[in-house]
């Protein structure tokens, strides 16, 4: 079940699965969530008309955990073998790095697109300030991004100095690494609608 | 920082659904082929948008709120958001929920949505007959194909903690990928358990073959915080990154996998 494996199994689980280790391994405070609670017909007794759930590997729910091989590390990728006890969140190995961070370009180039970015003023919402840059070219976006956005977390500021050098020790390589988009939350307050409006006002 | 694209044949940026949204394509095909696939993507986000928003009055979702339209005769669209989101209600142990716990009376399914609707309006690249692309909506993203023949997509994922800064840069071989996190935390990120929270995570990116999901998952995962990563690695062919407020790295096995730079260092 999945309190054995929040019981501090995993560890040992883990050691064949050749997973990176990222971090320090400490999961004494696991929340009380367990995924295998719901019953397990609730999910095919709905229909669904168009869409496709995903399968799900829950063995809590059909495996007797006196029988469910708990501490047997699985050996490959096949679905047969992703279990709860499979895929727990693992430590990692830190990599000595320099920080290099990268300025921010002032003028973005493409082969359809190409122009001065533009800063838009900063909008105060609900969660904090925020701000974007736009690249626009005769009145159209040619590239955007957001320079300022809230940080919610109510005991930002401090810890976030201490962990951003120990995000960039890991993610040096990945500064230097070419990309060609970006996933971050999404910027869906009315800030960054309100910022963006006013650079392509200002544009024409 | 950003490739070059030297194979790029489109590039479009637009606003919609609250966000901005990036189109690439890659194919060797014309302009016009690409811009037309692009301009039907385009409405059909713009479409299920005025469909599903809970901004706008005039949406389905909004009359279902007041009571003025009966699910039963709403759009199949809607059903189907419906149906999708009582699963990951069920699916994430009431953590993916989308009544308000201050207000029960609203729906607001916008965690599943805009997953949803870019996976659908996306459909309109492949049926145009390009299989090279990359659709960005307000960071999350799913793309096809290659951009050049010689590797596949990569995506940066933002740190929580820099808007300018990447914390790690991914390989998305078709696959979809998004991230939830305090910094951005909107309406759609409560906790349906009501009491649990995220402790401790800043950000939490799912990478998985349909968007729907990966969308939805990363919404219920950062609210499960560590757990999360797990949760959403019981689910075949989805794995999960997240970054700590403390800036540790938690990921399943087979996210690492991903991790594009990590040997450079």
């Amino acid at each position: 079940m999945a309190s054995l494996f929040r019981r501090g199994l995993p560890a040992l689980v883990l050691a064949g699965t050749g997973g990176i280790l990222l971090a320090r391994f400490d999961h004494t405070e696991a929340l009380t969530l367990d995924i295998g609670a719901a019953p397990s017909a609730a999910a095919p007794a709905l229909a669904l008309p168009s869409t496709t759930l995903p399968s799900t590997t829950r063995p809590s729910t059909v495996v007797p955990s006196t029988t469910r091989p708990a501490t047997v590390a699985p050996t490959g990728p096949s679905s047969t073998t992703r279990s709860s006890t499979a895929t727990p969140t693992v430590p990692s190995t830190t990599r000595p790095a320099t920080v290099a961070p990268t300025a921010p370009s002032t003028t973005v180039t493409s082969a359809l697109c190409t122009g001065a970015e533009n800063l838009g003023p900063v909008i105060d919402t609900r969660w904090g300030p925020v701000q974007v840059a736009a690249v626009v070219s005769q009145g159209k976006i040619c590239d955007v991004r957001a320079v300022l956005v809230p940080s919610s977390h109510t005991r930002s500021t401090a810890i976030n100095s201490r962990a951003v050098p120990i995000l960039r020790q890991r993610a040096l390589a990945a500064q230097s690494a070419a990309f060609d988009t970006v996933t971050g939350a999404t910027v869906t307050s009315d800030g960054y609608r309100t910022s963006l409006q006013a650079i392509l006002n200002n544009a024409k | 920082m950003r490739n070059e694209r030297m194979a790029l044949t489109a590039h479009r940026v637009f606003e919609t659904m609250g966000t901005i949204a990036t189109v690439d394509v890659c194919d060797v095909v014309s302009r016009v082929t690409a811009d037309r696939a692009i301009d039907i993507l385009a409405a059909e986000l713009e479409r299920l948008d005025e469909m599903f928003s809970t901004y706008r009055d005039s949406s389905e979702i909004s009359r279902i709120t007041r009571g003025q339209l009966d699910v039963a005769r709403s759009s199949p669209e809607v059903r189907d958001v419906l149906v999708a989101c009582a699963w990951l209600e069920h699916d994430s142990g009431g953590v993916f929920c989308i009544h308000p716990p201050e207000q029960p009376d609203i729906i607001d399914p916008s965690g599943y949505v805009k997953g949803w609707a870019t996976e659908r309006a996306a459909r309109s690249l492949s049926a145009a007959g390009l299989r090279n692309w990359c659709v960005n909506v307000g960071g999350d993203l799913v793309a096809s194909g290659r951009p050049e023949p010689s590797r596949p997509w990569h995506a940066a994922i933002r740190d929580p903690f820099d808007a300018h800064a990447v914390a790690l840069v991914i390989e998305v071989d078709d696959r979809a990928v998004a991230t939830s996190g305090t910094y951005e935390r909107g309406r759609h990120l409560w906790d349906g358990r009501m009491g649990a929270s995220s402790e401790g995570v800043a950000s939490l990116t799912v990478v998985g073959p349909r968007l729907s999901w990966v969308d939805s998952f990363a919404t219920a995962a950062f609210v499960m915080g560590r757990d999360g990563v797990e949760w959403v690695a019981n689910h075949d062919g989805y794995d999960a990154l997240a970054i700590t407020i403390d800036g540790e790295l938690w990921s399943s096995p087979d996210f690492d996998r991903l991790i594009v730079s990590s040997e450079e260092v």
